[in-house]
């Protein structure tokens, strides 16, 4: 599974043929550079808006590569916009929510591979199942959920309500990794006399390190990324992540574009890390099961 | 009398065949999972079933209206307008971002230096949150300031600048611009699988029989990538259709209803109106749509896992 997406080692026939003609090198360094260009320029002018002065980025004095260069919009975003409180508070649900999730998706996870009960197949199917009910669907009545209990505006909302997709979603990841694992060593754990909870955590779960770790960092950025409930649950500017946090600070009247970017590069450069470093095994899983078929 | 009813109980539980101590195991391991999914997905999907039925307001009690809401709904224009928009970014927002990550995933699946550089910088979008992305494209397209209406002024293609977002002939095309930055990728990562999973030699056969790059697509590319085409259309139709985050930081769902998709009106008419039930009554409008697409994925994919184990 690993290897799905490395290239094979002998230069091999595709749908462009197996010649090396002109034509063909042509046609694809013209696409890659075409999607380069249009995946790059964006991020480039987050970057670049982020370290850029105020009066290289309005009007008409807009300078694509900018002269001179300043740390002033993240002051700004840290010390006058109050990115540092989103940051923590985004940190803190992300955490929480994921530390919640991964043991209560590890546990289910384990009982829906190895353990063998009525009505396992359909609970198995109904993990994927209810991951794919949209926020949309459900946050209206959530929210009238979490104003009878009293949550409404505390972190505490955000964590619970969090449930709702990270527990299927890490929950379907885990299965697919136990699945992976042979069950054998953890039988032969078994024999020797450790009980089904020993074999779990001693054998299965040290052999599933990386796919926990992938499973946790997936979670923590579907938290992180959340807007919809972090905007319909939380009002007060003190409870705020960092994805209501910043789209505040979109106002008609004045421009605050500069810090907007500079926050967007603090809130985006670690996701980005993460993904990249975990997505192979997540993409590689999903296009691996499919290709199958 | 507690020593005894332990000794009672473990008695009955040692009684119990192995594999009766199996079941007990896996649903009690399942338990916490269960309550979480039960209180925050069943219960509440349940609880707005009754409240597509009630004229509840919020901070009022709610009165039983039966289809009142509904027949209110399908003659609202809104509504024709909110379906119209979220069919359309969603049916034109994935078939390009097929298209796009098809193409894509064509020039990766070719030798070249750098490629596995260039195919981590191409997958970048997909890594980037959703409201950034949001946040980036809006102050790209800004009207006053913004890169777009910069260069085209500068190259003199427009002669003023162009509000993107704020004219109803554009705004649309703004919005699902981003989605599709943001979502090829997806595309092109596992169409790009699936073509490493197609023998080379199918190629090399079709070739010798004289078949032209274009036939090879059609009759050995695209039939090997039927079933990955088909899971990340439907699991993207789903995602593109349940969009928030882009379109309340763009455009807030308009202008005059330019981009007004479902989730936008039920967040307007349900927590800035306050019209919960009305709200629920849109969502419920949407159930059937979703839970087709989200039963036949759901049994594509767990025919996969099948396979895998």
């Amino acid at each position: 599974m690993q290897g799905v997406i490395e290239a094979p080692a002998q230069p091999s026939a595709s749908v462009f043929g197996s010649t090396r003609g002109r034509g063909k090198r042509i046609v694809v360094y013209a696409t890659i550079a075409f999607y380069l260009f249009v995946v790059l320029l964006p991020l480039y002018w987050m970057f670049r808006s982020s370290i850029a002065e105020n009066d290289q980025m309005y009007g008409t004095s807009i300078e694509f590569f900018p002269s001179k260069f300043t740390l002033a919009q993240f002051d700004a975003a840290i010390n006058k916009w109050k990115f540092g409180l989103y940051l923590s508070n985004s940190i803190a649900v992300g955490l929480v929510t994921t530390a919640l999730t991964t043991l209560m998706a590890t546990l289910a996870a384990y009982s829906l591979v190895r353990l063998r009960y009525p009505g396992r197949a359909a609970l198995a199917r109904s993990v994927l199942f209810v991951y794919l009910i949209p926020g949309g669907l459900l946050f209206i009545p959530l929210f009238m959920i979490m104003q009878r209990l009293g949550l409404l505006n505390s972190q505490l909302a955000l964590v619970i309500s969090y449930q709702s997709f990270s527990i299927p979603f890490c929950t379907w990841m885990l299965i697919g990794y136990f699945k992976g694992i042979p069950p054998e060593m953890e039988e032969a754990a078994q024999i020797d006399g450790a009980s089904r909870l020993q074999s779990m955590w001693l054998v299965l779960l040290p052999m599933a390190a990386p796919g926990l770790v992938a499973a946790a960092v997936f979670t923590f950025t579907l938290a992180w990324n959340e807007f919809l409930f972090a905007l319909v649950f939380i009002t007060s500017d003190s409870f705020r992540t960092l994805p209501v946090g910043l789209a505040g600070l979109i106002r008609g009247d004045i421009y605050l574009w500069g810090p907007m970017m500079a926050g967007s590069v603090l809130a985006a450069i670690p996701v980005m890390v993460l993904y990249t470093l975990a997505n192979r095994m997540l993409v590689q899983g999903l296009a691996a099961g499919a290709v199958k078929g | 009398m507690s020593v005894q009813s332990a000794v009672l109980r473990r008695y009955r539980y040692s009684d119990l065949t192995a594999r009766h101590k199996e079941w007990i195991l896996g649903y009690a391991m399942l338990v916490p999972a269960l309550f979480f999914i039960i209180g925050l997905v069943a219960y509440p999907a349940a609880w707005a079933v009754y409240l597509s039925f009630t004229d509840k307001v919020i901070g009022q009690p709610e009165r039983f209206v039966g289809l009142q809401n509904y027949a209110w709904l399908v003659q609202w224009p809104n509504f024709g307008r909110m379906i119209w928009n979220t069919v359309l970014l969603a049916v034109v927002g994935v078939a390009l971002k097929a298209f796009v990550g098809m193409t894509m995933a064509l020039a990766l699946n070719e030798q070249f230096r750098g490629r596995t550089m260039i195919r981590a910088v191409l997958f970048l979008p997909w890594t980037v949150p959703a409201f950034v992305a949001g946040l980036i494209w809006r102050w790209l397209y800004d009207d006053q300031n913004g890169l777009f209406n910069w260069a085209l002024l500068g190259m003199g293609l427009i002669d003023a600048p162009v509000s993107w977002l704020g004219d109803v002939r554009f705004a649309m095309g703004a919005v699902m611009s981003v989605v599709v930055w943001k979502g090829f990728p997806f595309f092109a990562i596992a169409y790009l699988a699936g073509m490493q999973a197609i023998p080379s030699e199918q190629y090399e056969a079709a070739e010798v029989d004289g078949a032209n790059a274009w036939q090879r697509f059609l009759f050995i590319t695209v039939p090997g990538l039927r079933h990955v085409m088909l899971v990340t259309c439907m699991l993207s139709l789903i995602w593109t259709a349940n969009t928030f985050d882009l379109v309340y930081i763009m455009t807030r769902g308009g202008p005059s209803n330019a981009t007004e998709v479902f989730t936008m009106l039920i967040y307007d008419q349900g927590i800035r109106n306050g019209r919960v039930g009305e709200a629920a009554t849109a969502a419920m409008m949407a159930v059937p749509i979703f839970t087709g697409l989200i039963v036949v994925l759901t049994r594509y994919l767990q025919d996969d896992d099948k396979e895998v184990a």
